[in-house]
């Protein structure tokens, strides 16, 4: 199925967590902020949350800021 | 010493941590300004340069100073509040520097937007920075929705034009006596930023102006030195500037000038 994530169409496993997502996209070590659809998601409840198709998957990590 | 909520803060310098030569560069600001409070941010990380906010996290975080998150860039209520919450889950704070621009060619808050989502954001618990302008019924109306704290511009971000309309800012002063006032934007200068101070801000909040000097550490020193000088002037009491002249040397006694006649006692 194919779902946006930031801002990109990407093809994911059906019924696959966000951790899972995370994890095939290389973030396994990764410090980030997870929100599907505009909803944050926070990162205890990644291994439970499961994506759906068209879900719209902003992954955002800290930067430097004013 | 001030606070905000029940957190005690002694330096009156809040450093934005965007722009710099270096990390080291960077760090070394954070050490010489003695700040307490950085101000950070969140940004889409591609899976090619996924180590990036990785490793900026890693030169910040062991430096002992507090993260205020940004919503910088978020241009509605919704892309605000939750860029927020993303914010408080990843950095584990309920600070918030709260950004909603209403205007890309000078970076003004969009005050509608930004009233709606910190009365949202305070209702979720957050402890909110409102970024806004120096407009005194915007400043009560985020009072109103909860703010504990407010962070009018002094100019546009990164234009370093210092204090553009310092008299609303004292109203501001005058008009909110027990509210913590931070002066958020606009500052390029040390004498700016001291200027603030003496006005009875509790701090300022810059970035730019120590990132782009020549020698980022040492603009980052001088900023901590005015803040400190201007928070000193005010609270040794500043004059009240007078329209006429008053002569500081004392005119009884002075020379050249017909004696006083002295009465004596019959």
């Amino acid at each position: 199925m194919y779902v946006r994530i930031n801002g990109e169409s990407r093809q994911v496993e059906e019924s696959a967590t966000l951790q899972q997502v995370l994890f095939n996209l290389g973030y396994q070590e990764s410090f980030v902020a997870v929100a599907v659809n505009k909803s944050c998601i926070k990162r205890s409840d990644l291994a439970v949350t499961q994506v759906k198709a068209g879900d719209d998957i902003e992954i955002l990590a800290p930067m430097a800021g004013g | 010493m001030w606070s905000i909520g029940d957190t005690k803060i002694n330096s009156h310098l809040l450093l934005g941590t965007s722009r710099y030569p270096s990390p080291a560069s960077l760090q070394q600001s954070i050490l010489r300004a003695e700040v307490e409070i950085i101000t950070v941010s969140l940004r889409r990380e591609t899976a090619a340069k996924q180590q990036d906010g990785q490793r900026f996290w890693d030169h910040v975080k062991d430096l002992n100073v507090r993260v205020l998150p940004n919503t910088a860039g978020c241009y509605s209520v919704q892309e605000a509040v939750t860029t927020a919450h993303m914010a408080r889950d990843l950095f584990a704070t309920n600070w918030i520097k709260l950004e909603v621009i209403g205007d890309d060619y000078t970076l003004q808050p969009d005050p509608f937007g930004l009233v709606k989502a910190a009365q949202q954001l305070v209702l979720d618990g957050f402890e909110v920075f409102p970024y806004t302008t120096d407009d005194l019924i915007v400043a009560q109306r985020l009072i109103d929705v909860g703010c504990r704290v407010l962070m009018p511009w002094a100019a546009p971000i990164g234009s370093g034009l210092g204090l553009t309309n310092p008299r609303a800012l004292q109203l501001l002063r005058h008009r909110f006596p027990k509210v913590p006032l931070i002066v958020d934007a606009g500052i390029g200068r040390p004498s700016h930023a001291m200027a603030a101070m003496e006005l009875g801000y509790d701090a300022v909040l810059l970035n730019t102006a120590v990132a782009e000097a020549d020698d980022p550490p040492a603009m980052a020193a001088a900023f901590a030195a005015a803040v400190a000088f201007g928070r000193l002037g005010f609270e040794a009491g500043l004059m009240e500037p007078r329209s006429f002249a008053v002569a500081s040397t004392p005119l009884l006694g002075r020379a050249f000038t017909p004696a006083v006649a002295i009465e004596r006692p019959s």
